[in-house]
């Protein structure tokens, strides 16, 4: 007896060739006993529900590489990018997978592609983040001898172009190291920082482990081979305080 | 319990979510989401959903199962989904009778070859969603413009598959309607031969004519008048079952759904009314 659920049933061959004409309908032919323009209704919901995807998440890409390569590139990524997750806002994360992967640039598409829809994403990705402040929290405490606490979110980036800056009225930036922190605020709006790269290893310092203000900011120092002067120390803390102003920090705790 | 909500019901998008606080609570009996647009959601958008949750009865419709994919059933999927429900106190778990993938997702509804081997096919891998969420799965019929592979009716196939599976049936009256014009069938043969015991609730939801012989399943308009007609012939064929309006884009003001969702109620009551003077 033939066993149930067989990948070589005649059904599945059937399923194959439809999908397969859906996601490329010039590489794959209309499967033979289908009517031509129902075929297309579906390859047309198809492409347009993916598409819409990509539009609503990358707007900023789309308008700069311009209607006709954009529509090139998302069909591209529907027909060549098997994507392996079943939720709908992680979409957008399958086709930053695809510019790493799959993409071939044309020698018009700008360098930044990659780093700028990183950026878009981002801006997805921290919103519905589930990630929670859940710690008591003192919002007034001393940053320098209490264990400073994060935004929901808050995560450091490092970009080669000025990514945040990129708009249609903006399309050639010169290439220059770009550090962003990202978070999302009390209210649950995401916000961005423009920072260093030195500031980011603070950031990430404090969140991997329990340090007060003081400890990061002197481990910081004695890492990048810096004196521990009362002005340098003085400098770090005073980032912190930055942060508190700018919503980033929300306060501290006791260890 | 027969069913697993009560009433009339409208789909919560996220659309919908701000317009529907200013609705008073008893206007809606239930709602129903996508677990795929909501599982691993936090922040603003979470809380919104969270806050629905605990007022409202849910039921959880599906997308992106594939219960009749070629590829393999994706069963880390199918236990987030469980995790949902009890994380949410969800009622039941429905899916389209159809696949939306092949190597990879495609996020949109694929008619499954109407054959025997597809029964079997797809009936082993509702039992093993059964098998890990504990309950009954509840399978929709979809609109299609196409059959491909076909070897016997929709309706032969549908019952086959609940026969088979031991699952539930969620029936879309405008799927039905739908079809009956894109495969030249008969919408009420349709609706009587499905199984009354197994059917949990149903959709009803607006169309878009393409041609004569070819409507789109769109769910961005409102009911057409014969789907109204349909459910109401449901209604007397099989009871007066929870019934869900699906609304997807091209919203209008949200007193106007609200309205639908009425007509639901009303038919339900009419319909309620007159078995109680035939009794």
């Amino acid at each position: 007896m033939a066993k149930s659920g067989s990948v070589s049933a005649k059904h599945i061959d059937t399923q194959r060739a439809f999908a397969a004409h859906i996601r490329a309908p010039h590489k794959h032919p209309i499967p033979a006993d289908i009517d031509p323009r129902r075929m297309k209704i579906y390859s047309d919901l198809f492409f347009n529900n993916v598409s819409g995807f990509l539009d609503g998440t990358f707007p900023v890409c789309a308008e700069i590489i311009g209607a006709k390569r954009w529509n090139e590139i998302a069909r591209d990524f529907f027909e060549s990018h098997f994507c392996q997750t079943p939720y709908f806002l992680e979409i957008p994360q399958e086709f930053l997978a695809y510019l790493e992967q799959e993409f071939r640039a044309h020698p018009d598409d700008p360098d930044y592609l990659y780093e700028l829809a990183h950026y878009e994403w981002l801006e997805l990705a921290i919103d519905v983040s589930e990630d929670e402040v859940s710690v008591d929290i003192d919002a007034n405490a001393d940053l320098s001898s209490t264990v400073p606490r994060f935004a929901a979110a808050a995560q450091g980036f490092v970009y080669q172009y000025p990514v945040h800056r990129i708009s249609v009225e903006n399309i050639h930036p010169e290439p220059h190291q770009t550090a962003l922190i990202v978070f999302r605020d009390r209210q649950d709006q995401v916000r961005f920082i423009e920072t260093n790269l030195m500031t980011i290893h603070l950031l990430i310092k404090l969140k991997s482990a329990e340090l007060t203000g003081l400890q990061a900011v002197e481990q910081l120092l004695l890492e990048n081979d810096l004196e521990r002067s009362p002005v340098a120390l003085q400098g770090g803390l005073s980032i912190l305080e930055e942060w508190r102003q700018q919503g980033l920090i929300l306060g501290g705790s006791v260890v | 319990m027969k069913y697993p909500v009560q009433g009339a019901g409208l789909g919560l998008r996220r659309a919908l979510m701000s317009p529907l606080a200013d609705v008073p609570e008893h206007k809606i009996d239930f709602m129903e989401v996508a677990p795929e647009n909501w599982i691993g959601v936090g922040g603003r958008l979470g809380k919104s959903f969270r806050s629905f949750t605990e007022k409202y009865d849910f039921v959880c419709h599906g997308l992106s199962l594939s219960i009749g994919s070629p590829a393999p059933l994706d069963e880390d999927f199918v236990r987030q989904v469980k995790q949902f429900i009890d994380e949410h106190g969800i009622k039941a778990y429905s899916e389209h009778l159809s696949y939306c993938s092949d190597q990879g997702h495609m996020y949109d509804l694929m008619p499954i070859p109407f054959t025997d081997q597809a029964v079997k096919y797809v009936s082993e891998r509702i039992q093993r969603v059964q098998d890990i969420i504990g309950q009954r799965l509840i399978i929709e019929n979809v609109s299609a413009y196409a059959e491909p592979g076909k070897e016997m009716e929709e309706a032969e196939f549908v019952r086959a598959v609940i026969e088979t599976a031991d699952c539930d049936l969620l029936l879309d009256v405008n799927n039905v309607y739908v079809n009956s014009v894109n495969h030249g069938t008969d919408a009420m043969a349709f609706i009587k031969a499905m199984p009354t015991e197994r059917i949990k609730y149903l959709h009803v939801a607006g169309h878009f004519d393409e041609a004569d012989d070819l409507l789109v399943d769109t769910h961005g308009m409102e009911v057409k008048d014969i789907v109204w007609d349909v459910l109401a012939e449901t209604y007397k064929i099989h009871g007066v079952i929870p019934t869900l309006l699906e609304r997807d884009f091209n919203f209008p003001a949200i007193g106007e759904l609200v309205t639908e969702v009425d007509q639901i109620r009303s038919l339900q009551l009419q319909v309620n009314a007159k078995s109680i003077q035939a009794g």
